[in-house]
């Protein structure tokens, strides 16, 4: 079995119809960047109906916390809050964000996200445009040093079109 | 002058070209790096390709690097420190 099957990531979220929008290093190559990534991030809509969904497909893909020898899975109660949860899953890392930066939540990012078809299935994917917005106002070492191909990717798409 | 006519040559592409000439005017027209260093041509490659296509060239890198790392032999800790 593959280390990372990043398609049945996507799948089993899509099919168990968690509402959630691809963020990070996924959603720049998605959107055309040629960056590479360690895991996928998610950002998902924090809703009672929407954590009972994603808890049934985080089961699904065998989910445990990254980095703890108790391969503790995530519950409900943890999932509620806006922290990031950094899962290990049976296709591969997978980040479960409640929010981004602990301010900008599902709803806040829905209207800037594209929906893509990935793998067959319609997937909200971050716009390139709010993606090279936040990695400005994080400002990090590593979101800055992504801004250069983000920015330029961006200016090839607008020429090709 | 009215009345005159003025010919303007457009290379057409059913005429082959010369291959220097056709790579100096495609230099002069799409440079391979912009100012920051950044490579446009793997761009360009990585626009010219769907979502899932893209998906699957980020998943494919990251299954190599892991069978790389699987079969490096793995040194001792003492001289992973240094």
């Amino acid at each position: 079995m593959a280390v990372f099957d990043l398609g049945r990531l996507l799948l089993v979220l899509g099919e168990e119809g968690v509402e959630f929008i691809i963020v990070g290093g996924v959603a720049a190559a998605l959107q055309g960047a040629p960056v590479l990534t360690q895991d996928v991030d998610i950002l998902y809509r924090i809703e009672d109906g929407n954590l009972e969904r994603l808890e049934r497909a985080l089961n699904r893909l065998n989910a445990v916390a990254r980095g703890d020898s108790r391969n503790l899975p995530f519950g409900r109660s943890h999932l509620a809050t806006t922290g990031h949860k950094l899962a290990s899953t049976d296709a591969g890392p997978l980040d479960v964000l409640g929010s981004i930066n602990d301010t900008l939540l599902y709803d806040d990012l829905i209207g800037s996200s594209d929906e893509l078809e990935v793998m067959g299935q319609n997937t909200k994917v971050l716009s390139l445009i709010r993606l090279i917005e936040l990695k400005r106002q994080l400002a990090r070492p590593k979101d800055l040093a992504m801004l250069p191909v983000l920015e330029a990717t961006l200016r090839e798409r607008e020429s090709q079109t | 002058m009215l009345g005159s006519r003025v010919m303007v040559a457009f290379p057409s592409p059913s005429v082959p070209r010369d291959d220097a000439n056709s790579a100096a005017s495609a230099d002069a027209v799409e440079p391979d790096h912009n100012e920051n260093g950044v490579d446009l041509s793997l761009i360009r490659y990585t626009l010219s390709l769907t979502p899932t296509q893209r998906l699957k060239a980020v998943e494919n890198f990251l299954n190599a690097m892991a069978s790389v790392r699987s079969a490096a032999p793995r040194r001792p800790a003492s001289e992973r420190a240094k």
